[in-house]
């Protein structure tokens, strides 16, 4: 147990213990005249006069002297001086136990509190320091204009996917690398383990994709039986072609509306987790025009009649558009949407044909929610947070 | 998205014409730009208090694969073509008299392997600055480096005065106490490593310090008399510094990675030269039926030649080819990379809102996800029941995933996040009760009894799977007031199942065909003597013998799908919740009758 001086204490170390401080203030036998003890206790104070009269008379360094008191030895050593200088700078003495329990009844010192750390190596202990996920290389972040991956949750545990098919693997990491199907490429290395790290998705269009792999499976000559429930809902392509123009090709139209994650700090209008509604239309030979008349025409269901269209840059779609629609009471216009035709460098490996042109289409659930409804704090919509009452009485969604 | 801000009126001197706001919003809007903000107003309100103002800025977004456009210069020259204004520039490199021979040089030392290998450096001759195209000319340096040089992690850029340095110049790393030089800025030497400590509190250079920081040896440039021209990528010199009287620059630049006007010849370690920059022009055909047939536009290769040449790019008829453009891609554009992005270019500068109006013909038969009308069954059911959906976020604390519902981490069940910025996501769910239960918690002003739920799902991990986990479809209900309700939620449960034409049967039933039943169980989620399993007996596909033989025996394989109960009280004082609770959850993933896989999750 470690002491430290009390205030008693501290005064003591710096300037001598009451008997000894008694002792100095007195005359010796041969200057006289002796001090009386009232003239004592003007010159060092009542309190240490008093205290310090009985000891030093119990030490034997002063005696009486008619009514007044002189000093009996020429020097004297402070012992009680000398311990609380130890334990200021030690917290101990080294004459034991016995004699700081003495000088903790004579309140000069006490135990010291403390906060004890008991530090075990845990199971992420490592002497070196892994680098944080900020500092890249370049393995980790091609030259394509990506989203941050500061704004991505990464897994770790499960930290890494199980191999991908590996044809398919093949073919998108020699388009991006080295070109092909008419491209290319990035001419950026890439990197396997980058590929196969887990995360949770911050766009729908991840989805979109490994859905449009699957669609192509026919194309890709892959015998399924799945392809005969798809058959059932695909319709007829453009140009009169057959539906089927001996590549196995059918036309299909899908949509999500899920939920997307992003490390990103919260406030009022951002939170981790929020919607994307995203729809992708697979045909052979839809244009731009296509892509643009549908918009149109989906906006138009929700009310936004004039809108315009952006040119705008997406690392998988080309042509990339931003819609923006003219809100009459901002009286600005604001970005609602965002689409664009896949690229052939991303859906030529999976095994569409040439031809086959893909729509992709997506926009937050939340921001134009709150918009049309005057909602300041995104987390009265989304999260644990909404007031039920808001739910129970929100009046039914009408276009 | 990077926003370059640029002088208003020079942009208008450059354009030859002054816009009206909405006529500048429009012609940005069309090529793919958006005005951020224009502080003309801010200026002229500025004046009028007297107070001293600035020349009226323009900032204007730039999509990010367009780092020819970072500076007014690029902007200006860009729209100029872009209105037909002027013809695309030609880049060339202009050979000093003497040719190859008397190019300025840079040799690299091996040790620069181990830092920044890649070096190309050029000069441009005979500039004349003025203040304006001075701070442009930094500004783009500036907007480089955040850019494409990725905060000058892949590359750095330097700039010096030409003529304060001797070339032949040498690109070495060093140990960093051998780097001496006065950096720019400064007025004394000092040593590398004195550099990286004085340079922490300067905050624009403190963020780069870690790129080389922790290196054995520092990159830097000498010219031939030993004089530092740059230790990249942190800091110049200020002896080579350029000023408004620079006329001849030299840029070196260094660099993790190749892929990124006097040429200079760059000699690397084993002996191999490249003469820098490469100005190629790479040739692409762009054909006028793929265009239209992606755009849907009408135009032929003519048309599509002059599309192109507003766009910058360099366009010529093929005589052999009527349907072909010959295409000279210039090197600020390496974001051309198919002729898809050809094809993109020539919608641009069609205008995308000026092309037809069409529909995609394409037909389809609508068909639901049974997963999500599975999930619709229920909600509809439990909102007529009285019950709100409620919307908790999938991601949580580990705490509220486990301890909290005094369940135990196996380590084999849920997905964690390797690095979340707060404590509040650092797993995906695995239950659905948390949420419910934290929304209750938020709701404490809402009147009794409160009576939510949620049919969403959760994550397990699954290490058969490529992706290593999988979505389950759970449904959850709660019901919480001044009396538990194991009842309530009990007759949720029925309610859900007879809506999905599950019968309810008995425990000890082990004849009937299909079925549910609920069983007693320990669990320390629940209050004890009130808490049940839920099992689901499928419908046997087949009437096969074994089927029969198994029902004979009374061998069923029932499945356990979910739990119900009154939450146990600790749960309850965890959450901070002071009334009595009851929660029903279970998976809707058996009752999938007849799911196209196709579009689902699974593999």
């Amino acid at each position: 147990m470690s002491h430290v001086l009390t205030a008693e204490g501290s005064s003591i170390a710096m300037n001598g213990s009451h008997e000894a401080r008694v002792w100095s203030a007195l005359p010796t036998k041969e200057q006289r005249p002796p001090l009386t003890p009232k003239e004592l206790e003007r010159k060092i104070g009542s309190e240490v006069a008093k205290i310090g009269q009985g000891r030093a008379f119990k030490n034997k360094w002063i005696v009486k002297e008619g009514d007044g008191l002189v000093r009996l030895t020429e020097s004297i050593d402070d012992s009680t001086q000398k311990d609380m200088r130890e334990v200021d700078s030690t917290g101990t003495l080294k004459a034991g136990e016995k004699a700081l329990a003495e000088l903790r009844k004579r309140k000069l010192i006490v135990p010291k509190k403390g906060q004890w750390f008991t530090v075990h190596k845990g199971s992420n202990f490592s002497t070196s320091t892994a680098k944080p996920e900020t500092d890249l290389t370049v393995d980790m972040l091609t030259s394509t204009p990506a989203r941050e991956v500061q704004d991505t949750f990464y897994l770790s545990d499960p930290s890494t996917s199980l191999p991908p098919p590996a044809d398919y693997y093949a073919r998108v990491s020699k388009v991006h690398e080295h070109g092909g199907f008419g491209s290319s490429g990035y001419r950026a290395p890439w990197s396997d383990a980058e590929s196969r790290k887990l995360l949770l998705r911050t766009h729908t269009t991840a989805s979109s994709a490994a859905m449009l792999y699957k669609l192509a499976a026919r194309c890709r000559g892959e015998d399924d039986l799945e392809a005969d429930a798809l058959a059932a809902h695909s319709g007829t392509t453009r140009k009169g072609k057959e539906s089927d123009g001996g590549d196995g090709f059918r036309p299909a139209k899908l949509f999500s509306i899920d939920r997307v994650f992003r490390n990103e700090t919260m406030d009022a209008t951002h939170l981790a987790e929020f919607h994307q509604v995203e729809g992708v239309v697979a045909d052979r030979d839809l244009t731009l025009a296509d892509l643009i008349g549908f918009m149109r025409v989906f906006f138009k269901k929700m009310g936004l009649e004039n809108i315009r269209f952006k040119p705008a840059y997406n690392p998988y779609t080309e042509p990339s558009l931003e819609i923006f629609a003219f809100h009459p009471q901002l009286r600005k216009w604001v970005e609602v949407g965002n689409s664009g035709m896949f690229r052939p460098e991303m859906l030529e490996p999976m095994g569409f044909p040439k031809d086959v042109h893909v729509h992709g289409w997506g926009i937050g659930l939340e921001r134009p929610t709150m918009i049309r409804y005057g909602i300041s704090n995104i987390r009265t919509l989304v999260g644990h947070k909404v007031p039920i009452e808001n739910v129970e009485k929100s009046p039914a969604v009408r276009f | 998205m990077p926003t370059v801000a640029i002088d208003k009126e020079d942009l208008w001197d450059r354009l030859g014409h002054k816009y009206a706001p909405e006529e500048f919003d429009r012609l940005l809007f069309e090529f793919g730009l958006e005005l951020d903000e224009d502080t003309t107003e801010e200026v002229e309100a500025a004046k009028k208090k007297g107070l001293p103002a600035e020349r009226p800025q323009l900032k204007i977004e730039i999509p990010a694969n367009r780092y020819d456009l970072l500076c007014i210069e690029g902007i200006a020259r860009a729209l100029r073509v872009f209105l037909g204004k002027e013809k695309a520039p030609l880049y060339q490199l202009i050979y000093p008299e003497g040719g190859e021979d008397s190019l300025i040089t840079t040799t690299i030392a091996p040790e620069t392997k181990n830092i920044r290998p890649y070096f190309a450096c050029a000069v441009l001759r005979g500039v004349t600055f003025t203040q304006r195209s001075y701070d442009s000319f930094i500004e783009l340096q500036d907007k480089l480096h955040q850019n494409i040089c990725r905060r000058r992690q892949f590359v750095a850029i330097g700039t010096h005065d030409l003529d304060t340095l001797e070339p032949p110049f040498s690109y070495e790393a060093r140990p960093p106490k051998d780097i001496k030089f006065v950096p720019l800025s400064k007025t004394e030497i000092f040593t590398a490593e004195e550099l990286m400590v004085a340079y922490e509190s300067e905050k624009h250079l403190a963020k780069y310090l870690p790129i080389i920081k922790d290196s054995p040896v520092y990159p830097i440039i000498y010219d031939s008399t030993g004089k530092v021209a740059s230790m990249p990528p942190i800091i110049n010199s200020e002896h080579s510094k350029i000023t408004l009287n620079t006329r001849n620059i030299f840029i070196d630049v260094t660099a993790t990675d190749e892929t990124k006007i006097e040429p200079c010849k760059v000699i690397y370690p084993d002996g191999t030269t490249r003469i820098t920059p490469d100005l190629t022009y790479h040739p692409m055909t762009a054909h006028a039926s793929y265009v239209n047939s992606c755009t849907g536009l009408s135009v032929d290769s003519s048309e599509l030649a002059k599309l192109l040449e507003r766009m910058t790019l360099t366009a010529s008829l093929d005589p052999d080819d009527a349907d072909a453009v010959a295409v000279q891609v210039p090197p600020t554009r390496p974001d051309i990379m198919h002729e898809c992005d050809l094809m993109e270019d020539a919608a641009i500068a069609y205008g995308f809102n000026n092309l037809p109006d069409t529909f995609p013909p394409t037909s389809t038969v609508a068909q639901p996800l049974e997963l999500s009308k599975l999930s619709d069954i229920v909600r509809r059911e439990w909102a007529l029941a009285g019950f709100v959906e409620v919307l908790p976020l999938i991601l949580c604390s580990h705490e509220e995933n486990f301890d909290w519902l005094n369940r135990k981490d196996d380590g084999n069940l849920a997905v964690r996040i390797a690095n979340p910025k707060t404590l509040e996501f650092q797993v995906v769910r695995t239950s659905l009760l948390q949420g419910l239960l934290k929304t209750v918690r938020e709701n404490r002003s809402h009147a009794l009894p409160i009576r939510i739920f949620e049919s969403s799902d959760v994550v397990f991990k699954d290490r058969k799977r490529e992706r290593q986990a999988k979505n389950v479809r759970h449904a959850a209900a709660l019901w919480c007031n001044k009396t538990a309700g194991f009842e309530v939620v009990h007759g949720m449960l029925d309610r859900a199942m007879q809506m999905l034409d599950v019968p309810r049967i008995e425990s000890t039933d082990k004849k009937s065909p299909t079925g549910y039943y609920i069983k007693e169980r320990d669990d320390p989620t629940f209050f004890p003597g009130r808490a049940a399993t839920i099992y689901y007996r499928r419908p046997s596909a087949s009437h096969s013998g074994l089927a029969h033989i198994q029902r004979v025996l009374s061998i069923t394989d029932d499945e356990e799908i979910g739990v119900l109960g009154i939450l146990h009280p600790s749960v309850l004082e965890k959450f901070e919740i002071t009334y009595p609770c009851s929660a029903v959850e279970f998976t809707l993933e058996p009752f999938k009758t007849n799911a196209h896989e196709i579009w689902t999750n699974a593999e």
